[in-house]
């Protein structure tokens, strides 16, 4: 029995017990130890007093080495009933005499001789003393004294001690009994009372006090607490009553939340049973609510067993919410979207609240959705697939026209005709521009669009797109510049048409929005690291403007400021649309900023690679290379084959033309066979069976016809084309419709980069070309300064080369040592006017059948001055002061020629 | 009566072995007597150096306070030597103990102690008669040397060296023997009447 369940009574004797027997206990045993102590003092002394005695007995027979004597000496401690063993040393410590109580047995053997003194061990007092003879220590006593006495004395005394004690004990424990009841009593009445309150809940029954101290105290406060007790019982039932009704309201109420619910609702309990539903569960999935409470909740509403089937068991921490399906009752499944949450109720998980919400019709309006989006985006992908395809078949007829047109210029035309057909030319570029821009759209949109990444020079790309643009700003009568932050480098990589077409969009958007003042362009490095450089380019106009709820629009498709300027300015309005993807693709972002009235800048980044050689392969632009060159042509379009074969005709060359790839290789094979070669071969990409690629990669693969080099002429660029071009060593590879000029550089270029450097042949493309190609070497003759200056700044910024001499004679010795494509030759100058010089030239020229052409600059216009010109030998004549318009025209025109 | 066994003990003495080193008065095994004479003088001298210790001289026996226990040796050299070596530097009751050697017996008389050598047993009735009156213990070896009057006779028991005392002679010397010394010995009396 717990110590705490005893009564009072048992506590109050067990205390006086306990007391008693510590205190009469620590009293014996303190009583013991004292005697103990007392006794061995006594023994020791007893001992010491004996060892004095025999020692001074002794020794005499110690002094005389008389043992025996010695032995009967010690016989005296017979007397003594508890020394055991004695002995006797000499003075060198060796046993002289011994004495044992049990001498029959004679087992003693003496101990070593220890320090003199008393020693209890090991049940006996052990006592070393020296033997003193004329005050010199002759010897030493030992006895041994066994500690019987004090065991049959300690054992005496324990069992005095224990009557002793069990005696008290029992005097205790009478007294105890009789006393303990003045303080047990009254409260175990106390108890009685607390007893019979509790167990009748009778709170009028009272404790009678018998006594005024601590108890008395106890029954008074104990009464009070009652009557206070009595007082609440009242209160609470009271409150009770009311409680109830609110609850029983309150539970009606939720109950009624749960039950009204649209949503269906379950709830779980710790079993994973069913425990409550609601009739929206009834309706949606057709169960009675008899039917499904106390059910499992595993395999109850799952479509299959499994770890999914269960997901409605949530956790307070791990609520879910997932869209699945569930089963009915009659087996058919519902889209629904559930919610689970762990139940917790104080504190202890109590299952889980489930939600279903019946989404079926959201379901099937978003798969109807789906549809319809997968449908818009395949039919959105046909259609751009359909006019990528396109481009092959517009590009074939647009060559056709536009090269037809060129070779009609070039016969003798009257200038109606001439007229006419500029015109058609015209139109015929604008209809390109158009049909590239929505065939780049739909190519981008087709995800078809490629972004190259070749060397080329920014600045001259900068600059013959510049050129380009400058003729339609001039003729607005708009100032158009550039200029490039010191720090822009010229050698990067990238795609020079792709940034070509951006500027073109946006400073051609410039121009065309913009009535008076100034279109510029800057170029500036926003940042670099060791082989990457992202350049900023800023297209600033004093144009219109753009409102700022627009200007997000601009980028968009089919979309220009305001619907009104596609009627007012023309144009698809894809341009802006093209160049921000473009510029997409280049890494980079294009953006606007612009106020109405105030003009508009448009910035855009990119990021281009850092050339690692930026070196430029030099290109011989001799023509007459060409002459009786065999050239091979292979094109499947019978107006393109007719139209190469008459270009290539009018430089001289010896074209042949075959329509199919089978036939080009039986034509390869039997020139072979007659020992002729074609070192030139143009190949047109798109054919049947046999396509250009596919030919040109069996040509290669021949060892004999390794050397020839062959052109791709393609009317739909397709992603990877020039990669192709370049693995199968294609030297050059161009886009459909190809105009004469750009054609004779493409050929001269990759005929002289082969024959110069045969190992690294770069690829040529339209972009290397307008990089070489209209840059022409001019040698200007003029002897006034200024004059000199105002021709060089105007030719320079046109992109070509100028060498001037201040005379004819000069311009001789300077003729002798370097070729030029043109020569402006003023009239009027000292030591050799140009007259003179012309007639020097043409001279020479009658040896080598060249023919250089060779421009008069006249200041006054005067009748003759022509004729003068002209029968001197001159081609052609402007006069001062040169404008600009008037020397474009010229340089074009002989830029052309030049290349006719 | 009891005959003392006879004792024979060597005069020979070689003085080479004084060197050998003599602690106290105990622990020499009394064995082997006839090879090991030295070491039987040795224990001699030392019993005699002993005896002083248990005997008590009457007041008047010394001059002074000071005055030392002496302890002749008649007629024997070696023993001299061996007892000189014995008492050096030692005192009894404050006294010194002074060795001397006697060859006449007129002067006896200043002795508290006499060893009287084997070899002078026939001059024992001579010395006895000069020393008769005066506390002087003599000490002898040779058989009978107690009956005949000698105070304290040595003889071996069982190659021990042991002793007789003559208490007729103590008494009449007036010589205080301690009962310890007595009950080692063997007690004899004048003149084959032994009592005891």
């Amino acid at each position: 029995m717990r110590y705490s369940a005893l009564t009072i009574r048992h506590k109050i004797q067990g205390i006086v017990m306990i007391t008693c027997a510590v205190a009469l206990a620590a009293a014996t045993v303190v009583f013991t130890l004292y005697d103990r102590s007392t006794f061995l003092a006594a023994k020791t002394e007893d001992l010491v007093v004996s060892a004095q005695i025999i020692g001074a007995n002794i020794s005499a027979a110690i002094a005389f080495q008389d043992p025996h004597s010695a032995a009967e000496i010690l016989g005296a401690l017979r007397a003594k009933q508890h020394v055991v063993n004695a002995c006797i040393y000499d003075s060198a410590g060796k046993v002289f005499a011994k004495y044992s109580r049990n001498s029959g047995q004679n087992n003693f053997s003496p101990p070593a001789v220890q320090p003199y003194g008393v020693a209890v061990t090991g049940g006996k007092i052990m006592l070393f003393q020296p033997i003193v003879l004329n005050q010199e220590v002759i010897g030493t006593i030992y006895i041994e004294n066994d500690l019987e006495a004090l065991r049959e004395r300690t054992v005496r005394f324990a069992e005095i001690d224990i009557l002793v004690l069990l005696g008290c004990l029992a005097v205790a424990f009478a007294l105890s009994y009789r006393l303990q009841g003045a303080i047990s009593e009254p409260i175990r009445e106390l108890a009685q009372t607390a007893r019979s309150v509790s167990a009748h809940e009778d709170y009028s029954i009272r404790a009678i006090k018998r006594s005024e101290d601590e108890i008395g105290f106890l029954f008074d406060q104990f009464n009070g607490m009652l009557d206070r007790i009595q007082l609440r019982d009242v209160a609470i039932q009271k409150a009770h009553d009311q409680l109830e009704v609110r609850v029983v309201e309150r539970t009606a109420y939720l109950n009624a939340l749960i039950e009204n619910n649209p949503l269906a609702i379950m709830v779980i309990d710790a079993n994973e049973h069913i425990q409550l539903c609601n009739s929206a569960f009834e309706t949606l999935f057709q169960y009675a609510r008899q039917e499904a409470i106390g059910k499992s909740v595993h395999g109850f509403l799952a479509i299959a067993a499994g770890p999914k089937s269960i997901a409605e068991l949530a956790t307070a921490e791990n609520p879910l919410h997932l869209v699945t399906r569930r089963q009915r009752k009659d087996g058919t499944l519902v889209d629904v979207e559930l919610h689970t949450v762990g139940l917790v109720v104080n504190h202890q998980p109590a299952g889980s609240l489930v939600i279903y919400q019946d989404i079926s019709i959201r379901k099937q309006a978003e798969e109807a959705m789906q549809h319809a989006k997968e449908a818009a985006e395949a039919a959105s992908r046909a259609k751009s697939e359909f006019l990528a395809n396109m481009s092959h078949e517009i590009r074939t007829p647009m060559n056709g026209i536009m090269g037809m047109t060129e070779l009609v210029l070039d016969t003798e035309l009257d200038a109606e005709q001439r007229e006419y057909l500029n015109m058609a030319k015209l139109s015929a570029d604008s209809l390109l521009s158009l049909i590239n821009d929505i065939l780049d759209y739909s190519k981008i949109e087709a995800g078809k669009l490629e972004i190259d990444a070749i060397d080329f020079n920014l600045g001259d790309t900068l600059g013959d797109t510049m050129k380009t643009l400058s003729l339609r700003a001039h003729q607005k009568g708009l100032e158009l510049a550039y200029d490039f932050q010191p720090d822009v480098p010229d050698a990067i990589v990238g795609d020079p048409g792709r940034l070509r077409q951006i500027i073109v969009n946006l400073v051609g958007n410039a121009i065309k929005f913009t009535q008076q003042g100034e279109v510029i362009v800057h170029v500036g490095v926003d940042s670099r690291t060791n082989d990457d450089i992202q350049l900023h380019f800023t297209i600033i106009d004093t144009g219109i403007g753009i409102a700022l709820e627009k200007q997000a629009a601009i980028f968009e498709a089919f979309t220009q400021a305001d619907g009104s300027m596609t009627r007012t300015y023309g144009g698809t309005g894809l341009g802006l649309t093209i160049s921000s993807r473009l510029v997409e693709f280049m890494h980079g972002r294009i953006w606007v900023e612009s106020k109405v009235g105030h003009g508009s800048r448009f910035h855009f980044t990119a990021h281009f690679g850092l050339q690692k050689t930026p070196a430029r392969t030099v290109v011989p632009r001799d023509r007459m290379a060409l002459r009786d060159m065999r050239v091979l042509v292979v094109d499947d379009n019978a107006t393109n084959l007719q139209i190469l074969l008459k270009m290539l005709s009018t430089w001289h060359t010896k074209p042949q033309g075959v329509d199919s790839g089978a036939k080009a290789i039986t034509v390869l094979q039997e020139a072979i066979g007659l020992g002729r070669v074609f070192p030139l071969i143009l190949l047109d990409a798109q054919m049947p069976e046999m396509d250009g690629f596919a030919l040109a990669e069996s040509i290669k693969r021949n060892p004999e016809w390794k050397a020839v080099t062959i052109m791709m002429l393609s009317s739909a660029g397709q992603r990877g084309d020039a990669r192709r071009c370049r693995e199968l060593g294609v030297a050059a590879y161009l886009t459909k419709p190809v105009r004469q000029a750009e054609l004779l550089d493409a050929i001269l270029t990759a005929l002289g980069t082969k024959t110069k450097e045969k190992a690294e042949v770069p690829l040529v493309t339209r972009h290397s070309l307008r990089e070489s190609g209209e840059r022409l070497q001019i040698l200007l003759v003029e002897d006034n300064t200024v004059n000199q200056m105002l021709a060089v700044r105007l030719l320079e910024k046109r992109g070509h080369a100028v060498v001037v001499a201040e005379n004819g004679k000069v311009a001789l010795a300077v003729l002798d040592k370097q070729s030029f494509d043109l020569v402006f030759m003023d009239v009027q100058m000292p030591v050799m006017d140009g007259l003179q010089a012309t007639a020097a030239i043409r001279e020479r020229e009658r040896k080598t059948g060249r023919h250089i052409p060779i421009i008069a600059m006249t200041a006054h216009a005067m009748v003759g001055d022509r004729e003068r010109c002209i029968n001197a030998g001159m081609d052609n004549y402007i006069t001062k002061p040169i404008m600009p318009e008037e020397l474009s025209n010229i340089l074009k025109q002989y830029s052309a020629l030049s290349t006719v | 009566m009891q005959r003392l066994p006879h004792a024979r003990i060597g005069g020979r003495v070689c003085c080479a072995i004084l060197t050998v080193v003599i602690a106290g008065a105990t622990a020499f095994p009394v064995t082997a007597r006839q090879e090991h004479t030295l070491v039987e003088y040795q224990v001699e001298a030392a019993f005699l150096y002993n005896f002083a210790k248990f005997i008590e001289w009457p007041g008047d026996t010394f001059q002074t306070e000071k005055s030392p226990i002496v302890i002749c040796v008649f007629g024997h050299d070696s023993m001299v030597t061996i007892l000189d070596e014995v008492v050096r530097g030692k005192t009894i009751g404050g006294r010194e103990v002074a060795v001397r050697r006697e060859n006449e017996t007129s002067n006896l008389r200043g002795c508290q102690m006499v060893f009287v050598d084997e070899q002078e047993n026939k001059r024992l009735p001579l010395i006895l008669g000069s020393l008769a009156g005066s506390s002087v213990l003599v000490v002898g070896e040779s058989e009978d040397f107690a009956e005949r009057g000698g105070t304290v006779q040595f003889y071996l028991d069982d190659n021990k060296l042991r002793f007789a005392i003559n208490v007729d002679a103590v008494q009449r010397a007036h010589l205080n023997v301690s009962s310890r010394l007595l009950a080692l010995a063997r007690i004899v009396h004048d003149n084959g009447h032994p009592k005891g």
